[in-house]
């Protein structure tokens, strides 16, 4: 049998959600729970696309050049 | 099995890195044969164990022991699976990750070392709560 797959609020509702549970946690700033709400709440596709965009916004991680072939 | 930071990253640490390291449970003499399967997908070799997949991605292999932790085989038993760019794949767990690095301590784990420590405190918050 199919198992249906859970379909997730986006991810910004998901880490305001997740905030309010780090919100009673001590010795963070609201500013470091609301990061690290963020990563909990996002799922780790989401967490390595989070990185990879902003190292690519960053200008890293170009798609190499092709190799010139040796007719050309 | 995925390691370092990309490895804490996908278990929730939000911090960045410019690399993905992958610890392959062979001898370092035989780096070849991860070399040869990297470039049959179409990777380009940067160096023994470095290459760098087609969207430039830089990969790091590393053989043998890791500092700080445990043989491939002992740690593997507690690592996680885990979705990572598209494909299910072995992730060292955070607190044997965090080992590492408090055992290695370069400049560059120190941050990584305080990120990692906060994630656990508000996991381990958000366990004590349910």
């Amino acid at each position: 049998m199919k198992r249906k797959s859970k379909v997730l609020p986006p991810l910004p509702e998901r880490a305001a959600k997740m905030l309010a549970r780090l919100k009673h946690v001590r010795g963070l700033s609201d500013d470091e729970k609301s990061v690290h709400a963020l990563g909990l709440a996002a799922t780790p596709e989401e967490r390595w696309q989070l990185n990879e965009n902003f190292i690519r916004s960053l200008g890293y991680w170009k798609p190499l050049k092709r190799k010139k072939s040796a007719t050309c | 099995m995925l390691i370092g930071m990309s490895a804490a990253i996908v278990q929730g640490v939000m911090g960045t890195t410019m690399d993905v390291d992958i610890w392959v449970d062979l001898p370092p003499r035989q780096y070849m044969r991860v070399q040869n399967l990297a470039r049959s997908i179409g990777c380009v070799i940067g160096a023994n164990t470095v290459v760098y997949t087609s969207d430039g991605t830089p990969v790091n292999f590393i053989f043998g022991d890791v500092g700080g932790i445990d043989s491939f085989k002992a740690e593997s038993r507690h690592a996680k699976k885990m979705i990572f760019r598209g494909k299910k794949i072995s992730v060292l767990k955070l607190e044997r990750i965090l080992k590492s690095k408090e055992t290695l301590r370069r400049d560059k784990d120190l941050a990584h070392i305080i990120q990692i420590r906060e994630l656990l405190k508000c996991r381990r918050a958000l366990k004590s709560k349910k």
